[in-house]
Formats: structure tokens, C-alpha cells, sequence
């Protein structure tokens, strides 16, 4: 008896594991291999044949104009949508503790951006930000503003806040959510203790609120950093400005979307994908140390 | 002379926060309206003609009309494209819980011992990081040589896929906190191994295999990468992708108006999502998050 059950729960497990190891290894992790080879050789994609050729790939990257460019834009994301993010994120949160008229609603309305996806989000902003037909433009002109209105997706200057406004715009209501979660953690004691010594709503915020939400404003921030090189970044771009014009707005992830797929140089964009990659760990890794601080006991 | 003086200062303290609580109120009410006022002049604009969109972009609408809609959907084939999504972001969903659950069930019972079974789950873990843009090219290539590539299977096979690790994580959490003692229970009776699973260990676990299922329906339903890159074909096309060349299209034209009831189109199911499990959503989201 003991011995069938043994073999049972032995097929089981290895039946159980075999489709998501498989398919998993097959669609993901063979193909990611695949891709830490390929870097490394002269591979067109036309022809199986491939060449290792070191760290040539990489020299060609670092002498492209339009890889800096774009890296560039990239630390301009990095470190603006954070600093314009967070506060703004940590503030709004703080400000939705406690009862208050109405919260549900406020809740519901933070979130809403966030509910649809990218694309939703920057094409709704292509067109507010639209010279003639857009919302921006036809707000600053009812207030006799007008002088203000410009194209602001068709100049790199204005471009790149424009996009960084989007982004904030879908993003920060998740941002919230986790902030949320984070100060649901305090215990209400604490307030109440503080406000017996005479702390007003600000004092609580600033001697309570923040110190013991620190290590998710630290989760967030990572969040932030790591979504900047990814998939939610390249879809607004790719969508609003295409990286242009003429690569103004580039970012490492559209680049190596056109490299692939619109120029064809297939072994060239591998390599600029590993690249990202080890940018993506060791930004991650340097942001979570630099925001370290004493956790605080409570 | 003391009890005065702290009188005076907790009169300075509530004043002080009622300024404060008003400015929380016009700040959250700022804030509100930044967020619904995009969505509603969309709403609005999107029941405008042309010729009213053109003359007055972010006024109320001179004459209603439903048209743009029905063209949307038909001229400009969202109907179709919406289609596609369903299909898609169903079977993504059928096949993420599917192997997920089966995966998470063997990771997490101590009674199942599979050599190597822990380096294997770090792995699956670990391989959670791996960015999309790594794997993009291989990926392409891989799906052509499968010939796969330009298919719905391909994308369906993808996204599950790439939402496994994930699932697998949360829900092996889930199956670990259930009680053995009920597998035992059946297994006495005279339930097989699987039957534990199917009969005893899955129902248990429908709260987290809902939520994760929801979740892993959004991620499908939105996504736009791999959308662009597998798929090729314009009739396969899913939704983001549409909108997307619906919106170039607009550029060169003129007929606007289509764009914005698409917009309206495609928001519909993620506010519906919303509206209906947004509870679910969001615990989902941040336990992730927090404990990830």
C-alpha cells in the first residue's frame, strides 16, 4: 500500500509539474538563453549562421549615437517620473486615512486610470494633447491662454514632460493603492497617542506617517524604476510618439523594437536587450540600497 | 495659568486642522477631477460628428449621435478585434489557472518528494525577472520556426506562458496554507491522489484561483508587446493593437470622431472588470506587490 501511494503521489507530482516546466522552459527560459548566446555573435537572422565575435556587438552599441540618445531619455524618465510620482503618491494616500466624505468615491477615482490599459491611456492623451482638436490646447485657449498652446507631441522639449505627465496620469492611482496598503499597517494607537501631545493632521504625517511607510515608498520606487525599462513605458511611447521625432523621444525599449523589427538587425537588437537587462538589475539593485534606511519597530 | 495656555494651544491646533482638512478636500477634489475630467470630454466627444469635433473640440456636443459607434465597430472592425481579445485573453485565462494550479499543488504539499523540486521552484521564481525585451527576438524566431508565429494559438501559448510564474507563485502559497488533514481524510476513504486534488484541494481553493484568474484575464486582455510582434496578420489582430493603428490611420485622415468611440469601445470591459471585482483586484495587487 505504501509503496503504490508512493509511486501515485510520484506520477502525480511529475504530471502535475511537467505543462508549466514545459511550457515555461520552452517560451521563456530556452529563449532567453538563447539570447545571452546570441549577443555575443554575428547572427543577421537571415541565415542560421552565427559567429562568435565577443564583445563586438556590444563596442558597436556603445559608439551608436542613437543607443545614448535614447539612454539618455531613459534617465530622464528615471529620474523625473519618480521624484514627480512618489510625493504626489505618498501625499494623496496620507490624505485619504480616515473617515472622509466621500472616499469611496476619491478611491474609486484614483484607480480608474489605472483600470485601463496603456494603450487606452496614450491614445486618449494623443488626443488631449493634439494641437487643434485637443483638450489641453482647447482649455488654455477658453481661458485666454492661448499663447500657451503648442503641438506638444511635435518637439522633443515638450514631448518628453508631455509623456511623463501621461505617465503619471495612468500610474499613480496604483501607486496609491499600495501606499494605502502600506499606512492601513499603522496602528491607529500611534495617532491617537499623538494627538493627546497636541500633533495636528501635519505632524502626524510627517513624525508618523512617513518614517513607517518608508520601506514601501522603497518597494515603490523600485516598482517605478524597473517599469521604466519595460513594457508599460514602451507601449505609451511606441504609441504616442514612436520615439520620435526623429528619436527626441526615443527609449532604450522602442530602439530596440525598431532594431528588430523595423531595420531588421536582429543579432544587434539581442544584443541591445541584453544590455537593457543588466541595466534593468543593476539599477534595481542600486535604488532599493540607496533608499535604505533603519527600519523602524513599532 | 497652565490650564489657559493649553486651551490657547489646542485652539491653534484644531483651527490649524480644519485649514488642513480643507486643503485635503480641494487637493483630493483637484486630483478627482484631473482623473474623470480626460474620460468624460472622451465620453463626450465621442457622440460629436466630425464637423462639431472640429469647431468645438471641448464644448458639449451641438448634436448627438450614435453613429460613430456603429462604425467603429464595423467600418472600422472592432467588432472583430474584440473577438480576437476574447478568444485570446479566455484561453490565456483557461490555460494560466490550468497548469498554474497543478504546478502550485505539487510545489506546495511536502508529500509530493520530486528530486529537486525546491531548485526548481527558485528557478521558476527567479525566472519571474527576465524582461520581455530580452526575450523579444528569440521569442519571434522560436514561434516561426514552431510556425507559430502569426497565430492565436502562439499568442495564447505565450501568455500563459508568461503568466504562469507568477500565478504559480501566489496560488503555491494559497495550496500550502490548506489543512492536509482533509487529503488525509479522503485519501482514507478511498480517494486517489488526483481525487484529493480535484474533489477536496481545488474547491477550497476557488477565492484565490478567481482572483488570480481575473487578474491574469486583465494582463492578456491589455497587453501590447507580444500583440505587436506575434502577430502580423490583420484580422488576428487583438484590441490594443487595433486602437493603435486605429489612432495612425486617424492622423492621415480626418474621421476622428470613429476614434474616440473606439476609445469608448475598449474601455468598457476593463471599467466593467473594475466596477465588478474590484475588490478582488485590488487585494490581488497589493499582496503581490508587498509581498513580491
Amino acid at each position: 500500500m505504501r509503496n503504490t501511494l508512493r509511486r501515485q503521489r510520484l506520477v502525480l507530482g511529475v504530471t502535475f509539474l511537467l505543462p508549466a516546466v514545459l511550457l515555461y522552459g520552452i517560451l521563456v527560459a530556452f529563449p532567453a538563453i538563447k539570447a545571452f548566446y546570441v549577443a555575443f555573435t554575428s547572427w543577421s537572422g537571415v541565415t542560421p549562421k552565427m559567429t562568435f565575435v565577443g564583445l563586438a556587438n556590444f563596442r558597436q552599441l556603445l559608439q551608436d549615437e542613437v543607443f545614448w540618445q535614447a539612454l539618455s531619455h531613459n534617465v530622464f524618465f528615471l529620474i523625473v517620473l519618480p521624484l514627480l510620482i512618489l510625493p504626489m503618491a505618498v501625499a494623496l494616500a496620507a490624505m485619504l486615512r480616515g473617515n472622509i466624505k466621500g472616499g469611496n468615491i476619491f478611491r474609486m477615482a484614483f484607480f480608474l486610470p489605472n483600470v485601463m490599459s496603456v494603450v487606452i491611456v496614450s491614445v486618449l492623451w494623443l488626443l488631449i494633447y493634439s494641437s487643434r482638436r485637443g483638450l489641453l490646447n482647447g482649455l488654455l485657449r477658453a481661458v485666454g491662454l492661448g499663447v500657451l498652446a503648442k503641438p506638444w507631441l511635435g518637439s522633443g522639449s515638450t514631448a518628453l514632460p508631455a509623456l511623463v505627465l501621461t505617465y503619471a496620469w495612468h500610474n499613480v492611482g496604483y501607486y496609491v493603492l499600495l501606499l494605502r496598503a502600506g499606512i492601513e499597517g499603522i496602528p491607529e494607537m500611534l495617532y491617537d497617542a499623538a494627538k493627546i501631545d497636541g500633533a495636528g493632521l501635519w505632524e502626524q504625517f510627517r513624525y508618523i506617517t512617513l518614517p513607517l511607510l518608508w520601506q514601501v515608498v522603497r518597494i515603490c520606487v523600485v516598482d517605478l524604476v524597473i517599469s521604466v525599462m519595460g513594457t508599460s513605458l514602451f507601449g505609451l511611447v511606441n504609441v504616442m510618439t514612436k520615439g520620435g521625432p526623429m528619436h527626441d523621444t526615443e527609449i532604450m525599449t522602442t530602439y530596440i523594437y525598431r532594431l528588430a523589427f523595423r531595420y531588421s538587425m536582429w543579432g544587434y537588437a539581442v544584443s541591445a536587450g541584453l544590455l537593457l537587462t543588466i541595466i534593468i538589475f543593476v539599477i534595481s539593485l542600486a535604488s532599493f540600497r540607496l533608499m535604505a534606511r533603519e527600519v523602524v519597530e513599532f | 495659568m497652565n490650564v489657559k495656555l493649553d486651551q490657547l494651544k489646542q485652539s491653534h491646533v484644531i483651527v490649524k486642522d480644519r485649514l488642513t482638512n480643507l486643503l485635503r478636500y480641494v487637493i483630493l477634489s483637484v486630483w478627482a477631477a484631473a482623473t474623470i475630467g480626460p474620460l468624460i470630454w472622451l465620453l463626450l466627444s465621442s457622440v460629436k460628428t466630425n464637423k462639431d469635433l472640429f469647431s468645438n473640440p471641448w464644448g458639449f456636443p451641438k448634436s448627438f449621435t450614435l453613429e460613430n459607434y456603429v462604425r467603429a465597430w464595423e467600418e472600422a472592425k472592432l467588432g472583430q478585434y474584440f473577438f480576437n481579445s476574447v478568444i485570446v485573453a479566455l484561453a490565456a485565462t483557461f490555460g494560466t489557472l490550468a497548469i498554474s494550479a497543478m504546478a502550485a499543488y505539487a510545489f506546495s504539499r511536502p508529500r509530493f518528494r520530486i528530486p529537486g523540486k525546491r531548485v526548481l521552484f527558485y528557478a521558476f521564481i527567479f525566472g519571474m525577472m527576465i524582461p520581455a525585451f530580452l526575450i523579444l527576438v528569440p521569442l519571434f524566431f522560436l514561434l516561426e520556426d514552431l510556425g507559430l508565429l502569426d497565430s492565436r494559438l502562439g499568442l495564447i501559448l505565450v501568455y500563459i506562458a508568461w503568466n504562469t510564474p507568477w500565478t504559480v507563485f501566489v496560488l503555491t502559497g494559497f495550496f500550502a496554507s490548506l489543512p492536509s488533514e482533509l487529503a488525509d481524510a479522503a485519501l482514507i476513504d478511498g480517494c486517489s491522489e488526483f481525487g484529493v486534488f480535484w474533489r477536496v484541494m481545488l474547491p477550497l481553493a476557488q477565492p484565490g484561483l478567481l482572483t488570480m484568474g481575473i487578474l491574469a484575464f486583465l494582463s492578456s486582455w491589455k497587453e501590447y508587446l507580444f500583440a505587436l510582434v506575434l502577430i502580423v496578420k490583420e484580422p488576428l489582430r487583438t484590441l490594443p493593437v487595433a486602437i493603435s493603428v486605429l489612432s495612425d490611420v486617424a492622423q492621415y485622415g480626418a474621421d476622428w470622431v470613429v476614434l474616440y468611440a473606439g476609445l469608448v469601445i475598449i474601455m468598457i470591459p476593463s471599467l466593467l472588470a473594475y466596477l465588478l471585482f474590484q475588490g478582488r483586484i485590488i487585494s490581488g495587487l497589493t499582496v503581490g506587490a508587498l509581498k513580491g
